[in-house]
């Protein structure tokens, strides 16, 4: 089942579009940062924005060293 | 140009989409969109403007595309009148050759009455008929000859 935070989409959003707009970055640049984001949120089980903290980033890189590459 | 089925690969799965972006995307009009939102396809929220998530999009056109098929299962024919596979009446259907190797299925649709068909190889035919009882017929006659020929001819009359 996927599941979507609301506001955290609609924050990503503004931010696709200030990518894309105001730093002119290609359409697959900003698909990179989706993808990144959506595996962020993933691993983040869906949490706001709103809630984030600097332990989270720092956790997070050590789940993402932690993991090994899929065949 | 709009096409006629959506192509639901060119949804990236990671965006969300306003329905405008959607229309654009696939050269539909706003109001076809919001007939899919009407039709079950998810929104993020209630807010304005409404966002549909890439991966709930994708699902739901993928589905719709899938729900269109109506494969046939071994015995039966696809009814073209009541647009879905039927078990021929009586389980009997007949064997009319085209070539040598291939040829059609043909049966009584049992709700409609309409003839059914379903193409069919000799070789796969033990696949295709499940419990049906085929009969072989064969190929129509070509126009026989006579025994006497017609004496009638446009060219000696000139």
């Amino acid at each position: 089942m996927t599941k979507h935070n609301p506001e955290n989409e609609r924050i990503k959003r503004a931010y696709f579009s200030y990518l894309k707009e105001a730093k002119r970055h290609s359409e697959p640049t900003v698909d990179a940062a989706a993808k990144a984001f959506s595996r962020f949120e993933e691993w983040n089980q869906h949490k706001s924005f709103k809630a984030f903290h600097h332990e989270q980033a720092i956790a997070f890189k050590r789940h993402l060293t932690e993991q090994t590459s899929q065949r | 140009m709009r096409k006629r089925r959506p192509n639901y690969r060119l949804v990236k799965i990671h965006r969300n989409y306003t329905v405008e972006e959607i229309a654009r995307l696939f050269g539909a009009h706003k109001n076809t969109v919001r007939q899919w939102i009407k039709s079950g396809l998810k929104t993020l929220d209630r807010r304005r403007p409404l966002l549909v998530h890439g991966s709930d999009l994708s699902a739901f056109l993928c589905d719709r595309k899938q729900k269109n098929k109506r494969p046939c299962k071994p015995g039966e024919f696809y009814c073209l009148r009541c647009r879905a596979p039927k078990q021929p009446d009586g389980d009997m259907a007949d064997y009319l050759p085209i070539t040598e190797r291939l040829g059609n299925l043909e049966g009584i649709c049992p709700e409609c009455g309409a003839m059914i068909y379903r193409r069919a190889s000799l070789a796969k035919l033990a696949q295709i008929r499940g419990k049906l009882d085929i009969t072989f017929r064969e190929a129509m006659g070509r126009v026989s000859e006579r025994e006497e020929p017609s004496l009638n001819s446009d060219l000696s009359q000139r």
